[in-house]
This record gives structure tokens, C-alpha cells and sequence, in this order.
């Protein structure tokens, strides 16, 4: 007789939710305490931004992180030893009915909880906050269910329970941490390389992502939260359906996965190690030598692929059979290392075509801040000044000196090409080389346009990159005394009132290059100050730029569309 | 009740299960027997459904097994190291199995608690081995079972206890025609038991039969011949051992046989003896290896 699907078990999820019983209590404790309990007690709360921000992104995606682990090892242990596997398997329940009967019993572990907190902050701060309280509850499911979904498909990958944690946490943070360490310990082996950039790639860590205040966040990152969360709840299901219940105890269950995860163990220990070593024997990163760098990696390499291997094949002796394995892996890494010294991609010397490029970004972290140029002349400028920094690589700095210098080319396709070069030389240089770029550097540095923005400091700032902006209104109150209102918003008419009255401020210098006005203009008794804030996202990194704007053309305007507007504190627009 | 045809099961390149095939019949009792390492466990977790087989066929009651959960709830599983939930006592687990096994019996539960007299509320990993094994035997009994797979199921009960788990055991296979799959070491054990027997070694079944048909074809012969008589010709000799001038002989055959032709010779003296199932065993398999001579002795 062929059997029916069932996809729930009523028993199992009671003993599944009876077994966290410890851990919703814990968890729901840590909530009351931060938020029904402390708002009762009178620190009420603050702002909705507060609430959303610091409790449902900050709080919520650290507190997401363990819980979610925790919860899934209590679900998922049994497939660790091979007597609980074997017995839970001999019962007549569908392995898709176990995984979605654990499934529900987690969700209900994380929604329950949120749900009563929300509730008890209702009831404590009155109605008034009602929508941003379970707005926070949303976030708090919604970053459950990514952090569980993600647990629950390594749980299938895995056959120990301590591999589990130990995986989850590595792979959470493996790719900031891995780009930023790659970042420096290339940093010496390919010139021009920006080792000072955040990792492009940190959407794949959710804690670090919500906690860098990204646009976007709650209208895209999250809705992608959810969807990574039921796909990697998917892919965990169809793992288990096809797993090998004998491979409990294994750091991988999946065996065709063990030299896959071999390979990565390897590299990522490379890198870690390689990155420590590095940092120990040559304490400046970015100047480290070439050769220490090659020596690290290999020594992280050693540890990392007969680690693996002892982990992999649960045994201490696998040297003798692995060394061809770690040849391999030492012949690759030296492989990359060269590819990078002797540009074999074209990295280093590649610098867009001047009819390409929209807009230029040119910094120095030593003499002046950055500054951006749309302009044909200062383009040609920078453009001309990179093309001899690339053509001679011996104006890299000598080791422990120099400054940084930064090139970032808006191209007209929208992309962003970014170069980063540590050089060392000064003004009275006698080096025929150097003069010429000094010159080249001045040249462009000085390009009137770029004099006249650099108040917004280091970065590109353009229509195109600006995300949001909004203002903070300072004013006095009767009643509250001194106080604030802010005014969010992404709306066009923000951006219009940027340029059409603050920018031509700056122009005329009723704000200076610090961002502060030079003198309120007018009286404004019932409004204080006015700070414009312009977010701005340049190269996947998001920027602040506050200008105070309470003077001639600007506290006029911005007055108008906060009157117009009135306060919108309690519906952010992000 | 169990088919399994041409079943192989490697781990990491090792072949568990070499293209076993094995029948069980529907209201038998079926013992397992073989060395460490011979592949019993194995098969008996492909027999509950939780591993997979590589190639091959097993069917219960004609279904294949595996993640078939209509099948499975009428499979009673005693494991030789049990499992259950941490701080879970027998009344705890009890709830669980009666919402897992539709075939649940509560008011067999209740009745079997004069039997096992074990603290329901005491977590089971608490209790001692032997203990816990009764707990399972509580459990799967009342789950009604039509097929009961038994991996060394008495190791740790006391006499009295095994005497009891025996009983309960027949009497399901008596009332209910439950068939029963057990894998033991101790083949006396099985001697009073089982029907039929296989035996297993390095992932075959060497031989399989039923166990009546084994000790009606084959017998020890007590045998003095008179001076310079020979031996009977046409008897099959497993082993021969002589003391004095008493022969012993293992011999292959039917009774009525071999005696018609021993008599035909005339000897001073002779007597047929039944074999038990350990030396049943030992001289079937004088060809094999010593471990497996071992393992039955």
C-alpha cells in the first residue's frame, strides 16, 4: 500500500514545542525586559525610529541570530546521534512531515513570543504606537524566519550538533569577513585594489547588512529576507528527504558535499590564518610584504585542509595520504598570488575610456577630503593623472608611509569603478615621476567644481546616488522645552530643494565648507535649527551628509515644506 | 511478510549488505543470526525504513518500506540501543507513540502495566538497561503490530523478564499472527522460538531454512562396529570423532535413511541423537569461516 503525505504531526509538535520550552522562556523574558517591562516602568519610548530601529533591527537580528540556532539544534538533534536518528526514522512519519512539523513548531516559537511582547507594549505605551510596535513584530518574524530557514538547511547539511552552530555562525559573516581580509592581504599584491571599501557582498550576512542602516531596508531587504528564508526552508526539506540517516556524526552529511566543503575550508582558513599571521609578523597590512603574505596563506592553508580532512574523516593520521591534496591547494594559492602581482586580468592597468565616464571622484586622505566632478575638464584631469600612476608602479609608498589616494569613476552605464593607491611623496619632491604627478594631482584636485562641493566630504554625491533625504527640525516648545521633530521623506521635491537652495548656498558661502550656516537670516522663534540630512549610497556604500540649512535660500524652503508637510515622525519613509 | 531481493548497502566503500535476499513469512517467527559486523543491524534498519538501500528490493506485506508510512505503523521496532527524549518518562512517550501509531492500543497499555511494573513518571534514561528495554517492549506491543522487528531484544532483561517478553511475544505471533523478526547471538534462545532461521555473514545469508526442516536433516549417530567391520558407505559425514571404539558421526540426511543404512552394516552397537541448533550450525557451516563457527558456539 503506498503511503499518504502527511505533512504535520500533531504529536511531534508538541514534544518539539514542549523541548524549547526553555528557550521561549528565555527569549521571551529578554523582550519583556527590554520592551513591555521597560516602557511601563516610564522610559516609554522615545521615537518610532527607536522602536523599528534599535529594537526590531539592532536588538531583533542579534537576538534572531542565537535563537534561531538555538532552536534549531533542539529541533534537528536527533539526526546527530545514529540511536536517535535510527528511532525517529523507524517511526511511521514522512521525513516531509517531520520537517514541516519542526518548521511550524519554530515559527510558532519565534511568532508566539513576538506576538505576546507586542501586545504587552501595546497595552503599556497605549494605542498611540500601535502600528510601529507591530511593525516590530513583523521585522522579528520576518528575520526569524530567514535566520531558522537558513539553521534548518544547514542542520540537513550537517551530521554534528556542534558543526551546526559552528557552520551557521562562520557562514553568516564568512563573506564580510572574507572580502574585507581578502581586501587587505591583496592589498599588496594588486596595485590599485580600494582595500578600504565595504564588502559589496554584505547583503549575504543580514546581521551586519540591517545594522549598516541600508535603505531600502524594510521595502526590499526584508521582503528578500522572507523569500531567502522559505527557499532555504525548501532546499532543507528536500536535503532531508534525501539524506543518509548513517551519516549521523558526520561534519558533512551530504558526501558528494565533503570535498566541496574541503576546498572552502581550506581557502577560508587560508585567508583567516593567513590574514592573523600576517598581521602579527607585519603589523601594517596594506604594505605587508609580498612574501610574508605568500608564507600566511600557506600556513593558514596547512592548518585548514588537514583540519578538514581530520574533521571530514574523523581520524588524526591523514598526512600521509593528503599531501598530494595540499600540494594542489599551495599551488593554487601561489597561482592567484601571481595572477594578481603580474596583473594578469588587467586589473591594475584598466582605467574606463574618458567618453565612458559621467562623473569623478577624487580623494586624498591625507591632504584634503574628496570631491566629486561631472565636468569634461576635470575628468580629462583625473583621468590623465591615473594614467600615469598606473603606467609606474614605483610610486607606491615605501612601507609605513604615505597617504591614500582614491579615484572613483562614475561611468555613464551607471557603474562604478573604484581605485585605491597608497603613494609617498611630497610637494618638494625631486623625482622627475613624482613632480609629474604631483602636478597632475594639483591640476585636478584644484578643478573649480570640485572646490565648490567638497563641503560634502569624501564622496560622490550626484542626483543619481542620492537615496533619501530628510530633516531634523530643532525648535522650543512650551510644554516639552527644547525639542525636535523629524522630517523624512525621498520625495523629488527634497531632492529639488537640495539644489535649487542649499547647493547654491554653498555656492555663495552662506555655508561653509564645515556644513555649518554662516548666520540665520531671519527670526525664527518656533524654529530653532534645521539640519538637512542627504543619504547617499556611492559604490554600495550608504553616506550621511548633514548641511545646517537655517539660513538665506535654505531655512526659507525647508521651513515651507515642513509647514506644507507638518511632522511625519511616526511614518518613516525609508 | 518480508521480501528482500539482491540488496546491497555500501558505506564509504564498504559493502554492508552484498546482495542479500531474504524471505520471511507472514505469522512466522524468524531468527537472524550471524558475527559481529555481518550485516544484521544493517538490514534490520532497512527493514524499518531508515536507511536506503544502494540497489536491490525489500517489500513488507509487498510494499516497499522506505518512507512508507502506512507500512511503517504497523512495524514494532525493539532496537538494540533504544532511544528516547531526554527527561521523557514511559507515560510521556506512551502520548507520543499514541499520536504517531494509529493502531495505538491505550487499554493494552494499561493492562501491560502489571507486567512491567516500571515508575512511568521516571525519565527512561534513568533507568537501567534492562529497564528501558521493557519500556520499549510496553510501547511496541501496544502498538499492535503486524510485524515485530526484534534486534537483540532480551540483552539486559533478567531471566524471569525474558521469560515474560517471550510470552508476550508468542502470544501476539499465536493470537494475531504477528510476524516476528529477531536478531540474537544466543541461539538457544532462539532454538525455543523461532521457525525458521538465517544466517548472515560479511552481508549474505549464507543459508536460511526452516527449523524443523534443519533438524530433520541432519542427526548425530553413536556407532561401535564389530571387529575389522567397515564404515557404512553412502553416508553423508559432516564429522567424525572417535573415542574407544565409540564413533561419532554428524551425518546429513533423513533418519529413516541414514539408520537403514547403518543397520544394513550390522554394527555391535549404534544410537541417533537430535542436534541442537548451535551444533546444527557449527557442522553446516564447517566450510566458512572460523569466525562464524565462533560467533555460534
Amino acid at each position: 500500500m503506498k503511503s499518504r503525505t502527511s505533512f504535520f504531526n500533531l504529536a511531534v509538535f508538541r514534544k518539539d514545542l514542549i523541548r524549547c520550552i526553555p528557550l521561549i522562556v528565555a527569549y521571551t523574558a529578554f523582550w519583556l525586559l527590554l520592551m513591555p517591562i521597560r516602557f511601563a516602568s516610564g522610559a516609554g519610548i522615545a521615537s518610532a525610529s527607536e522602536l523599528i530601529d534599535g529594537f526590531g533591527n539592532k536588538a531583533g537580528s542579534i537576538a534572531n541570530l542565537f535563537y534561531s540556532i538555538a532552536i534549531a539544534m533542539v529541533l534537528y538533534s536527533y539526526l546527530f546521534t545514529a540511536r536517535s536518528a535510527n528511532m525517529i526514522h523507524a517511526f511511521p512519519v514522512r521525513r516531509e512531515g517531520l520537517f514541516l512539523t519542526h518548521t511550524a513548531a519554530g515559527l510558532v516559537c519565534s511568532f508566539g513570543p513576538n506576538l505576546l511582547i507586542a501586545l504587552l507594549s501595546i497595552l503599556s505605551v497605549g494605542s498611540r504606537y500601535s502600528g510601529t510596535v507591530l511593525l516590530w513584530c513583523v521585522l522579528l518574524c520576518v528575520q526569524f524566519v530567514c535566520a531558522f530557514g537558513f539553521a534548518s538547511f544547514l542542520a540537513q547539511l550537517t551530521g554534528q550538533i556542534i558543526a551546526l552552530p559552528i557552520l551557521y555562525f562562520i557562514l553568516n559573516f564568512a563573506v564580510v569577513i572574507q572580502e574585507l581580509i581578502l581586501r587587505q592581504l591583496l592589498a599588496s599584491w594588486v596595485f590599485g585594489l580600494p582595500y578600504r571599501a565595504r564588502s559589496s557582498l554584505s547583503w549575504l550576512s543580514p546581521v551586519v547588512y540591517i545594522w549598516r542602516d541600508h535603505p531600502g531596508l524594510l521595502r526590499v531587504y526584508y521582503p528578500c529576507l522572507l523569500a531567502a528564508g522559505v527557499l532555504f526552508l525548501l532546499f532543507g526539506m528536500l536535503l532531508y528527504r534525501n539524506r543518509k540517516i548513517e551519516c549521523a556524526g558526520d561534519v558533512i552529511a551530504i558526501p558528494v558535499l565533503r570535498p566541496i566543503a574541503q576546498v572552502l575550508f581550506t581557502a577560508g582558513c587560508a585567508i583567516v590564518l593567513g590574514f592573523l599571521i600576517t598581521l602579527v609578523v607585519d603589523s601594517e597590512m596594506y604594505v605587508a610584504k609580498p612574501g610574508t603574505v605568500a608564507v600566511s596563506l600557506v600556513i593558514g592553508a596547512f592548518f585548514g585542509y588537514f583540519g578538514s580532512a581530520m574533521a571530514l574523516k574523523r581520524k588524526i593520521n591523514v598526512f600521509k595520504k593528503e599531501w598530494l591534496g595540499f600540494g594542489v591547494a599551495v599551488l593554487c594559492i601561489l597561482a592567484v598570488l601571481a595572477a594578481a602581482r603580474f596583473d594578469l586580468f588587467g586589473y591594475s592597468r584598466s582605467i574606463p575610456d574618458p567618453n565612458d565616464i559621467a562623473g569623478v571622484y577624487l580623494g586624498n586622505t591625507y591632504q584634503y577630503s574628496g570631491s566629486f566632478a561631472d565636468d569634461a575638464e576635470t575628468i580629462q584631469a583625473v583621468h590623465e593623472m591615473h594614467e600615469v600612476l598606473v603606467q609606474d608602479r614605483s610610486l607606491a609608498a615605501e612601507r609605513y608611509y604615505g597617504s591614500t589616494y582614491q579615484i572613483s569613476y562614475q561611468l555613464r552605464s551607471g557603474k562604478i569603478v573604484s581605485r585605491e593607491y597608497r603613494l609617498s611623496f611630497d610637494r618638494d619632491t625631486k623625482d622627475a615621476k613624482k613632480q609629474q604627478f604631483n602636478t597632475l594631482f594639483e591640476k585636478a584636485y584644484t578643478r573649480p567644481k570640485l572646490r565648490i562641493l567638497r563641503i560634502c566630504p569624501d564622496e560622490l554625491l550626484t542626483r543619481k546616488n542620492v537615496t533619501s533625504i530628510y530633516f531634523d527640525v530643532h525648535f522650543w516648545d512650551e510644554e516639552t522645552g527644547n525639542t525636535y521633530d523629524s522630517f523624512y521623506a525621498s520625495p523629488d521635491e527634497l531632492i529639488d530643494l537640495y539644489y535649487d537652495c542649499i547647493e547654491p548656498d554653498v555656492a555663495d558661502g552662506y555655508i561653509s565648507d564645515d556644513g555649518f550656516h554662516n548666520g540665520v537670516l531671519e527670526d525664527n522663534p518656533d524654529m530653532e535649527q534645521c539640519i538637512f540630512t542627504v543619504q547617499f549610497c556611492v559604490d554600495n556604500e550608504y553616506y550621511y551628509y548633514n548641511v545646517d540649512a537655517s539660513c538665506i535660500r535654505s531655512y526659507p524652503a525647508c521651513k515651507a515644506l515642513y509647514e506644507k508637510n507638518g511632522s511625519n515622525q511616526d511614518e518613516e519613509v525609508w | 511478510m518480508i521480501q528482500v531481493s539482491e540488496v546491497v548497502k555500501t558505506f564509504d566503500g564498504f559493502r554492508a549488505l552484498d546482495g542479500l535476499s531474504m524471505h520471511v513469512p507472514k505469522g512466522s517467527v524468524y531468527g537472524l543470526v550471524g558475527p559481529n559486523g555481518a550485516g544484521k543491524s544493517t538490514i534490520i534498519r532497512h527493514l524499518t525504513g531508515v536507511y536506503r538501500q544502494d540497489s536491490g528490493q525489500i517489500l513488507v506485506d509487498g510494499a516497499p518500506i522506505f518512507e512508507n508510512a502506512s507500512t511503517k505503523a504497523r512495524i514494532g521496532y525493539i532496537p538494540d540501543d533504544a532511544f528516547f527524549f531526554q527527561s521523557a518518562g514511559v507515560r510521556d512517550m506512551m502520548k507520543y507513540y499514541q499520536g504517531i501509531y494509529p493502531r495505538f492500543d491505550r487499554a493494552r497499555y494499561e493492562r501491560l502495566r502489571e507486567v512491567f511494573q516500571l515508575d512511568e513518571k521516571q525519565p527512561i534514561r534513568r533507568l537501567s538497561k534492562g529497564m528501558q528495554k521493557q519500556a520499549l517492549f510496553w510501547l511496541s506491543l501496544c502498538i499492535r503490530p503486524d510485524l515485530l522487528i526484534l534486534d537483540e531484544p532480551v540483552d539486559g532483561l533478567d531471566p524471569v523478564m525474558r521469560r515474560q517478553v517471550w510470552s508476550l511475544v508468542m502470544d501476539d505471533v499465536s493470537e494475531n499472527g504477528t510476524t516476528v523478526l529477531v536478531s540474537s547471538h544466543n541461539l538457544r534462545e532462539l532454538e525455543d522460538v523461532c521457525d525458521y532461521v538465517g544466517v548472515m555473514h560479511k552481508g549474505k545469508l549464507l543459508l536460511e531454512h526452516a527449523l524443523s526442516e534443519l533438524q530433520d536433516n541432519i542427526c548425530k549417530v553413536q556407532l561401535v562396529m564389530k571387529e575389522g567391520g567397515g564404515m557404512p558407505e553412502g553416508l553423508n559425514i559432516l564429522h567424525e570423532n572417535t573415542t574407544g571404539r565409540v564413533q561419532t558421526l554428524i551425518v546429513r540426511g533423513k533418519q529413516e535413511a541414514i539408520q537403514k543404512t547403518i543397520k544394513a552394516c550390522d554394527p555391535l552397537f549404534f544410537d541417533l541423537l537430535p542436534l541442537s541448533l548451535e551444533e546444527i550450525f557449527v557442522y553446516e557451516l564447517g566450510g566458512v569461516d572460523y569466525e562464524i563457527k565462533n560467533i555460534l558456539l
